[in-house]
């Protein structure tokens, strides 16, 4: 056979070969099928329960008529929207000035002060929760005993049983998604418009809050709407605090229609505005941003300088040693009394001191210790599936495997704007029941929270992924090598690191997530969270504080080994950039 | 209340339900067969959990090998779980126990309790006998609810006497109650008290501002905590919290405590029905019993009337005690469930 006839078939071989299925097309469709059944059905089943006759499966708006029928009802709905703009409100004042001092300015120990902000995530806010009420309690609460002993007042200073009280403990553990997505915005501002500014005679103050915070507004936003839909979507801060104060708000009104006869239809319902609310918040976050050009974050070009506070940065330490006492310190400390504590209002002395509730907690009841094996079960496993998803998804996207790719990262992203309460009583509605009949089951709750956490997962292995050239997989490629190998033999080692990390910031909130649990765990289930929502019923803060303590020692073990693994910093790649 | 219907229809229940009782040596061969199922689950709101926990240990103490998984929460959450397993398809629980009869009642009405007559079930106190005509529930458990307050912040003399003293101005922003959406104990004590003084004791106890936890227990905490200084619970939580040494003193009211009086049964879709048989002949027999008088609870059986008063301060003869009937409950609670949050808005 001659050279031209051997080039001849071979370019048709070629050609067919190209014909043929790709392995990656399949994949990408299973990819789309798993993500069509954690995201897509969830929801649409929740819809159209939303509009079913839980009696005869026939099509009405009656539910939606229940749901809003009576005014307690409409005022929990009402109410839960305030809060959420309080809370949104106080996070932007804790945590706007405290992002500019630490990426901008030379505010002492800012390291550690970053480092300091982002173990608040580790703290569960219904755990601070109970930290605020041993602090601010109006009777016995700490810090107003001491100031009835200070000052001789009579009454409380502070009520944590107050809207006010509730909104406050809210911000203190959702201000750190603020101040994440204010200094990833800060940190890649230029100081060239700084300096401009400088030169026509504003001062330092003047120039943050007109050049530097309008040109980080995008992110302000961003951060802003993950606060809200944050806060209206939390169970535990309002059992333990919104309940005694007798506010009512969506996710104690939620629990309400699961209470018998259970009208998870009429939850449905009223969920659906605030689906509605996500919607109309992004709206406007696209209205207030139209009309204006923020080119200068597209990149990480320009110089960046230390502002210089001279005195005024002991100020700002003070104002960040202030916000973090308040979110760590304190509770962590008042926490501790508890843990030990034969009466935690007794005080601190030695012979209030005891390890009974460990003991109790540890080897007498059966149900605290396998909640913190079911924990991390199933946090772990969730972790793993995300990555695993993650990581097909941003591969498929960023290298345009398929035409569909960006719908594939849009659906990962999607349950990033659900509130968690909303994913469970979707969840409870796609598969509790038969056919899949996966109420009370692990499987359940490790499928939620890989729903509800896979933004994370896919963000941070997407951001990865794209600083990685396809030329290195292309090589691999030329030389032989199929798509397998090059992401076994390059991508794998390049992005070891990143992704122990993707792992860990899924992990850590999904072994102390609590709205997502609700709804779907069943008796040898139980989560964690949810043990120390059945141990507060009672109001034992002895044991609800040990508790909380055996969570955090173990989350801490966990986030150490994560900074062994990857480096101190792997909690900063979070959400940067969305 | 026993209608001329539901009469005759426990009448014709009795001898077949008494054909499947075991005979008395029939124990050995059910311990048996509840060896071979291994372990139970147990839903409970009778009880605070460290109780709860003490009862599964010694029921397993004494039946080895047979472990009993036991959920304790308020009455209402655990209905609800028991509601959303039945609606899933789901059989977990062995023996329900809860502290609002409506549940046992509504239960019953769907056939979805095991017929079984406990052969302790003759041991019962004459005032708990026939608490469900169809023999389904029994009374396992009882308690009085009282009025309790802090001895360190409020001395004897000036604790509330009666209900009605909860209304009294001084005590404004001092109180500790639970929530009658959550426990069934505090559902029962609402409708006694909307019985004996009308809602607007209620309205009036709004304007105290009380704190609002969810388990009757929940109070005792708070109380001793020093959160709060006067508030309701039962007397046995209340007695046995002062045994051990916590500020907590309790007045049993001069118009009535109000008597609950807390069933089990066995769930006709029990995975484990042996152990769950043995569960409840235990729960019935005079171990349970007398753990549960050390705990300052009331006896149900005739042979613990020696163990009345060995709890702390034990409970006085001549305590005047308010019982309502199971149609009283069964109706009531759901109505101040709607009333409560209407008042006090959460």
């Amino acid at each position: 056979m001659d050279s031209g006839a051997a080039v001849i078939v071979r370019a048709e071989q070629a050609r067919r070969a190209a014909w043929r299925p790709d392995a990656w097309v399949v994949g990408a469709l299973v990819l789309a099928a798993l993500l069509a059944l954690l995201v897509l059905n969830p929801v649409l089943r929740l819809l159209a329960s939303s509009i079913t006759d839980a009696k005869d499966g026939s099509w009405t708006l009656a539910n939606y008529a229940t749901a809003f029928s009576r005014s307690r009802y409409v005022q929990a709905f009402w109410t839960s929207m305030q809060l959420g703009a309080a809370v949104t409100a106080i996070c932007v004042v804790l945590a706007v000035p405290l992002a500019w001092f630490v990426s901008r300015t030379d505010l002492p120990a800012r390291g550690t002060i970053r480092m300091l902000v982002l173990s608040s995530f580790v703290m569960p806010p219904y755990l601070g929760a109970v930290g605020w009420i041993l602090l601010a309690g109006p009777n016995s609460g700490w810090l107003n005993v001491i100031v009835r002993g200070a000052t001789g007042m009579e009454g409380a200073l502070f009520d944590i049983y107050s809207f006010g009280g509730l909104a406050f403990v809210i911000a203190l553990y959702t201000f750190p998604f603020m101040f994440l997505f204010t200094s990833g915005a800060l940190d890649v501002v230029s100081s060239e418009m700084e300096d401009a500014a400088n030169i026509l005679g504003a001062g330092t103050l003047r120039t943050a809050t007109r050049i530097t915070l309008p040109l980080v507004l995008p992110a302000l936003l961003a951060g802003g709407i993950i606060t809200f839909l944050e806060t209206i979507s939390l169970v535990g801060t309002p059992a333990l605090i919104a309940l005694p104060a007798r506010i009512n708000v969506i996710t104690t009104q939620l629990t309400q229609f699961f209470a018998p006869p259970i009208r998870a239809e009429v939850a449905a319902a009223y969920t659906m505005p605030l689906l509605g609310v996500t919607v109309a918040l992004y709206a406007l976050q696209q209205r207030l941003l139209r009309r204006k050009g923020f080119v200068t974050l597209g990149g990480k070009g320009g110089e960046r300088r230390v502002i210089a506070l001279g005195p005024w940065r002991w100020v700002a330490f003070g104002y960040a040693a202030f916000i973090l006492s308040l979110a760590l310190l304190l509770p962590s400390i008042v926490l501790a009394q508890a843990a030990f504590a034969k009466a935690w209002g007794r005080g601190f002395s030695l012979e209030n001191l005891t390890l009974s509730n460990f003991h109790y907690l540890l080897f007498q009841n059966a149900g605290a210790r396998g909640s913190i094996v079911n924990s991390f079960a199933y946090s772990s496993a969730a972790a793993t599936i995300a990555l695993v998803l993650a990581i097909g998804i941003a591969y498929v996207a960023s290298r345009r495997l398929v035409r569909f790719s960006p719908a594939l990262g849009i659906l990962a992203m999607t349950p990033f704007v659900i509130p968690g309460i909303v994913l469970a009583i979707a969840f409870y509605g796609a598969y509790a029941p038969p056919p899949f009949s996966l109420y009370g089951t692990g499987l359940i709750l490790i499928l939620a929270f890989t729903t509800r956490f896979l933004p994370i997962a896919y963000s941070s292995t997407g951001a990865s992924l794209r600083s990685i050239n396809p030329e290195m997989e292309d090589a691999v490629r030329i030389l032989g090598g199929g798509r397998g190998t090059a992401i076994r033999r390059v991508l794998a080692p390049l992005m070891k690191r990143s992704l122990v990390g993707a792992w860990l910031l899924v992990f850590i909130p999904a072994s102390r997530e609590l709205s997502t649990a609700m709804f779907l765990y069943g008796p040898s289930t139980r989560p964690m969270s949810i043990m120390l929502l059945d141990l507060s019923e009672e109001g034992n803060f002895e044991h609800l504080a040990a508790l909380g303590f055996l969570m955090l020692i173990a989350t801490f073990a966990v986030v150490a080994l994560g900074m062994r693994l990857v480096g101190r910093d792997f909690m900063l790649r979070r959400e940067q950039r969305a | 209340m026993i209608t001329r219907r539901t009469a005759l229809a426990g009448a014709a229940a009795l001898p077949a339900t008494w054909a499947a009782t075991p005979a008395l040596a029939d124990v050995a061969a059910l311990e048996a067969a509840a060896r071979k199922e291994g372990s139970l689950t147990w839903y409970t709101s009778h009880t605070d959990g460290e109780f709860a926990q003490a009862a599964a240990s010694a029921f397993m103490a004494q039946y080895p090998g047979i472990k009993v998984v036991h959920i304790r929460t308020t009455a209402q959450v655990a209905y609800q779980r028991l509601l959303q397993d039945l609606k899933n398809g789901i059989a977990n629980c062995d023996v329900f126990s809860s502290t609002d009869l409506g549940h046992d009642e509504a239960l019953r009405i769907e056939g979805k309790f095991a017929r079984y007559m406990p052969e302790n079930a003759a041991a019962l106190r004459p005032e708990y006998r026939g608490l469900d005509p169809a023999d389904t529930y029994f009374a396992t458990l009882s308690e009085l609810v009282v009025l309790i307050h802090n001895t360190t912040k409020v001395k004897a003399a000036d604790s509330p006497k009666n209900w009605p003293d909860l209304l009294n101005p001084r005590w404004r922003n001092q109180i500790a109650i639970g929530h009658p959406a959550y426990s069934g104990t505090v559902g029962t004590w609402v409708v006694a008290m909307r019985k004996l003084y009308g809602w607007s004791y209620f309205e009036r106890l709004e304007k105290n501002r009380p704190l609002i936890g969810r388990s009757v227990n929940d109070a005792v905490s708070t109380l001793n905590s020093g959160e709060r200084i006067v508030g309701m619970s039962t007397a046995g939580i209340s007695q046995l919290t002062a045994l051990r040494g916590n500020p907590v003193g309790l007045d049993f009211p001069t118009e009535g405590a109000v008597q609950i009086v807390s069933p089990s049964a066995i769930m006709a879709n029990a995975p484990h029905p042996n152990a769950a048989r043995l569960f409840m002949e235990w729960l019935m027999g005079p171990a349970h019993a007398r753990l549960s008088a050390e705990a300052g609870r009331r006896p149900v059986r005739m042979d613990d009337a020696a163990l009345t008063g060995t709890a702390a301060g034990g409970i006085p003869a001549d305590a005047k005690v308010l019982r309502l009937s199971t149609a009283e409950i069964v109706k009531g609670i759901p109505e101040v469930i709607e009333q409560w949050r209407d008042t006090f808005g959460g």
